[in-house]
């Protein structure tokens, strides 16, 4: 006795099937279809599947590929039953089946099935039988053979169009999915078919798909949400369009790719608000500088009627001490905010570096943080405001001091700071990458998009001014270079520095 | 002149007869589904429900069906609608006279 699932659209086929197996003591179970017989397949391992290959909702190829990739159903012998496989000079091994049934008059498909089934017990220890049994049996073989090519041909564009598209059940089951679509969704087809459409999707997504594909059900309208909606790290668009026919209602779902789109948009407002930033900071800077000066002077005034020795005196000398602070701000705000003129000169990443290095270098060491320097020679001369990525370089490296002493309490001894230098090629364009990769505890994701904005700090009041990398972002865009940041939360970040190498001799 | 059929395929009468109204039930929401898409022109739709029609009737042997399947399935591709509508319609009378033979 063996357990038999037998999956065939025509209700008739299904019928043959179970009569004749039952009649030999088989136990046999039944479906219409592809996703249906997957359902069986949770809970029901059978020793033998008959698959016919042309069936809706998980045809007999893909349900074929399914099982294999399942390890449960290995072991499984699967014989494909269908008219289609004689005449695609059908290759057994492509689908992963052990033999084939030619459809054709019930007593020879009968008989057939009996050689196979007898078969099996002596195969286990042969190898595979891997034959079509029935080829005898053709019958409009030219005809078929021409849906085959129809179907080859829809298959072929479907392939090769770079929007994602899925055919879902009306209960939302997918059923068919492109290889775009599979890429974008980043889960192989073997265990894409047959799941769950919206479970796709993070939970905050899956209430407005099940909205929106609710909406429609049996109106034959067609559905686009820009969302966008997030799904493995790609942001789509989504294009639900419900198909009306007599017997399965399928919806048809387009998934088209936005990341790249998304990313320039978020980068142009980014660096819009840094210029209205900037506009700002000028003005303001401006206005303050005058006033500050007038402070200044006044202090001064009032210091000098003090006499040396008295305990007064210390006040108006805070004042100036504390309207310097205000005017070192200021000028760093203009910094940020002027667009200055000064002339550029071919200058040595490794000099800069050593520089910005030379002023920190004892404190870190001190801290018991492992520094290393990596500079692959020898890399060409950029054209550089030196004193400007010193100061940049100077920042970076003071915020992975201030990042590895917050860590230095949880895994003292660990904390190391690697900076490397090296070629880099960003489209087409020669760059010299600056990286410093730090075991601090890394920037939270939320407010990554917010570390170069004038006045945003996560050091206590006192400690920073929040200008550090907003200073950096506006010099080292006035280089035309680029300031990256990867970073993962409690493990490392790594700042990137790419500056175009000089070009011009 | 079911008799022959039956035992040609080795199936006995009452099984026969049970495959055979599966048959018809199938055949007849396959012509109806037929119909609707020579209404919308879908040619490549007809050709494929004809071609599934065609292969449950070799599964019973059924001549006849065979050939007129045949038909509707041929004049689809050719884009002859017309005559697939027709060959449709003869089809379906047969379905009720085999439908009758196996009722009584």
């Amino acid at each position: 006795m063996k357990k038999i699932l037998v999956v065939d659209n025509h209700p008739m086929m299904l019928k043959f099937m179970s009569n004749l197996l039952e009649k030999k003591g088989h136990q046999v179970l039944t479906a219409p279809d592809g996703l249906s017989a997957l359902d069986i397949l949770k809970t029901h391992i059978p020793d033998v599947i008959f698959v016919d290959l042309i069936m809706p909702n998980i045809s007999g190829d893909k349900l074929c590929r399914i099982i294999r990739s399942k390890p449960e159903l290995r072991d499984v012998f699967l014989v494909i039953l269908s008219a289609i496989a004689v005449e695609d000079e059908l290759n057994l091994s492509d689908y992963k089946a052990d033999a084939c049934i030619a459809k054709g008059p019930f007593n020879k498909m009968a008989e057939h099935i009996f050689t196979v089934l007898e078969k099996i017990d002596d195969l286990q220890s042969e190898g595979l039988l891997r034959e079509i049994l029935g080829r005898e049996q053709l019958y409009g073989r030219q005809i078929t053979k021409e849906l085959l090519e129809l179907k080859n041909h829809y298959e072929a564009t479907l392939n090769n169009i770079s929007e994602g598209i899925l055919e879902l059940t009306p209960e939302l089951k997918i059923v068919y999915a492109n290889p775009a679509a599979i890429s974008i969704i980043g889960i192989p087809e073997e265990s894409l078919l047959s799941r769950d459409f919206t479970k796709l999707f993070l939970e905050k997504h899956q209430d407005m798909l099940n909205y929106l594909t609710d909406n429609f059900k049996g109106r034959k309208k067609m559905v686009i949400h820009e969302g966008p909606f997030e799904i493995n790290n790609n942001q789509v668009i989504i294009n639900i369009i419900p198909i009306k026919d007599d017997e399965y209602n399928p919806i048809l779902v387009i998934l088209k790719n936005v990341t790249l789109q998304k990313q320039m948009e978020a980068q142009l407002q980014h660096a819009q608000r840094m210029e209205a930033i900037g506009t700002l900071a000028a003005g303001v800077a401006h206005e303050i500088n005058n006033p500050i000066s007038g402070i200044i002077g006044y202090a001064e005034i009032l210091r000098d009627c003090y006499h040396q020795q008295s305990p007064d005196i210390d006040i108006p000398k805070r004042i100036i001490k504390e309207a310097d602070r205000i005017a070192d701000i200021v000028k760093n705000l203009l910094s940020f905010a002027r667009d200055r003129q000064e002339e550029k000169s071919p200058a040595h990443i490794e000099d800069i570096l050593s520089s910005s290095l030379g002023l920190i270098e004892k404190r870190l060491l001190k801290d018991g943080i492992q520094l290393s320097v990596d500079i692959s020679n020898p890399l060409p001369e950029i054209n550089v405001r030196s004193h400007e990525i010193q100061q940049v370089f100077l920042n970076i490296l003071n915020n992975a001091h201030y990042g590895l002493n917050q860590n230095s309490l949880k895994f003292g001894g660990k904390n190391f700071l690697r900076i490397k230098s090296e070629m880099a090629d960003v489209e087409g364009r020669n760059y010299i990458r600056t990286t410093f990769y730090d075991s601090g505890p890394g920037i939270p994701l939320n407010i990554l998009n917010k570390i170069c904005d004038p006045f945003f700090s996560t050091k206590p009041p006192g400690k920073g001014t929040g200008l550090g990398l907003s200073i950096s972002h506006g010099i080292i865009n006035n280089h035309e270079g680029r300031l990256l940041f990867e970073t993962v939360e409690g493990e490392y970040t790594k700042v990137i520095v790419d500056l175009p190498v000089n070009t011009d001799g | 002149m079911l008799k022959n059929k039956f035992e040609r395929l080795e199936l006995k009468e009452d099984e026969y007869i049970e495959l055979v109204h599966l048959f018809v039930l199938t055949s007849r929401s396959d012509i109806n589904k037929l119909q609707s898409a020579i209404n919308s022109n879908d040619t490549e739709k007809v050709s494929m429900i004809a071609h599934s029609l065609k292969g449950a009737a070799v599964n019973l042997g059924l001549e006849e069906f065979f050939e007129l399947a045949k038909i509707i399935e041929e004049k689809a591709r050719d884009g002859q609608l017309e005559k697939t509508a027709e060959t449709a319609y003869i089809f379906q009378n047969k379905l009720d006279g085999i439908a009758d033979i196996i009722n009584s």
